[in-house]
């Protein structure tokens, strides 16, 4: 799987979206309900889980959406290509 | 059957108020003869939730299902956390509130901090009074025994909740909210209310939210809170 694969499964699995209704490129937090704080937490710790990294507290309150999440990543040497 | 006048919503909203609270052992015919009577402004009923003959009745005399609030109670248990969880938690203090965060959180108050209630619900209320209602509500409750407390970040002010002693170590957070900055952080999910009560020597601690805030009732059940009763509540202007 790409990194690409691996971070949009990431955000499927723990916010429990279905693909076909949600353009999940455009996802920002709060736009969907299971995207709250809760599930706020899970998908950080699916992220870190899926690629092996530990974020700082910061990223993991900066982290508002699917967008802003990939220029995150690179900060823990992972590259979400398009 | 417990009937109020909320003298405090007169001066709040401008509306002569009551509320009722039913309880679980009222009989249907004595409160059909009370309800006859009511003839306030704007009343308030809450209706167990284990009571859907009184919620039906109600219904057919014309008052309107607004919400419904959720009693939850934490009895301190430790809680199971996540790594993420953990780092967050960890990375947040709770200290007094002085006289300056009390100014700021009012500000906080006054660009909409509380917006599901059901005050700002109602089409019959102006977004300024549902505002002015929780000003007046935080002033009422610094007049009375209720500690306010902050949480920070990295020496910012993120949150406040605050703490009431209803009986020996059985306390209430009236309110509590997070500021505008911090709501989409995903902080919301850290609760450190139980951590100050047992600091304070308390057993348990509970606190209501409606059903129009689900992402509050969540964060309150991942952190060991349990739901302990749930009331119906119906309006109606008269």
């Amino acid at each position: 799987m790409t990194n690409l694969e691996k971070y949009r499964k990431a955000f499927i699995d723990a916010l429990e979206i279905e693909e076909e209704k949600v353009e999940i490129e455009e996802l920002a937090y709060q736009d969907i309900p299971q995207w709250d704080s809760v599930g706020h937490m899970g998908l950080i710790a699916e992220l870190e889980d899926t690629f092996d990294i530990m974020m700082d507290t910061d990223d993991i309150i900066d982290f508002n959406s699917y967008k802003a999440g990939k220029e995150i990543m690179k900060k823990y040497g992972v590259v979400i290509g398009e | 059957m417990k009937i109020t006048e909320a003298v405090w919503e007169k001066r709040n909203l401008g509306v002569d108020t009551i509320e009722v609270t039913f309880e679980n052992k009222d009989g249907l015919d004595e409160i059909e003869k009370q309800i006859e009577i009511l003839d306030k402004e704007y009343v308030v009923l809450r209706i167990p939730s284990d009571r859907p003959d009184i919620l039906w009745f109600m219904e057919k005399c014309n008052y309107r299902y607004v919400e419904d609030i959720v009693e939850l109670v934490s009895y301190l248990r430790p809680v199971s956390q996540s790594s993420v969880q953990k780092r967050v938690y960890d990375s947040i203090a709770v200290e007094q509130m002085n006289v300056q965060d009390i100014e700021a959180l009012l500000c906080e108050v006054k660009q909409g901090m509380f917006a599901t209630d059901r005050i700002s619900l109602d089409d019959f209320f102006k977004p300024e009074q549902a505002k002015q209602r929780y000003a007046n509500w935080i002033q009422d409750e610094m007049a009375g025994k209720t500690e306010f407390l902050k949480y920070t970040y990295k020496g910012n002010t993120i949150a406040f909740f605050t703490l009431k002693e209803l009986e020996e170590g059985y306390y209430d957070v009236p309110l509590g909210g997070f500021y505008k900055q911090y709501r989409n952080s995903g902080m919301g999910a850290i609760v450190k209310v139980p951590e100050e009560v047992k600091k304070r020597g308390g057993k348990k601690v509970r606190t209501n939210v409606s059903t129009n805030n689900l992402p509050q009732i969540r964060n309150l059940i991942i952190n060991g809170y349990i739901p302990e009763s749930i009331s119906h509540i119906f309006i109606k202007h008269c």
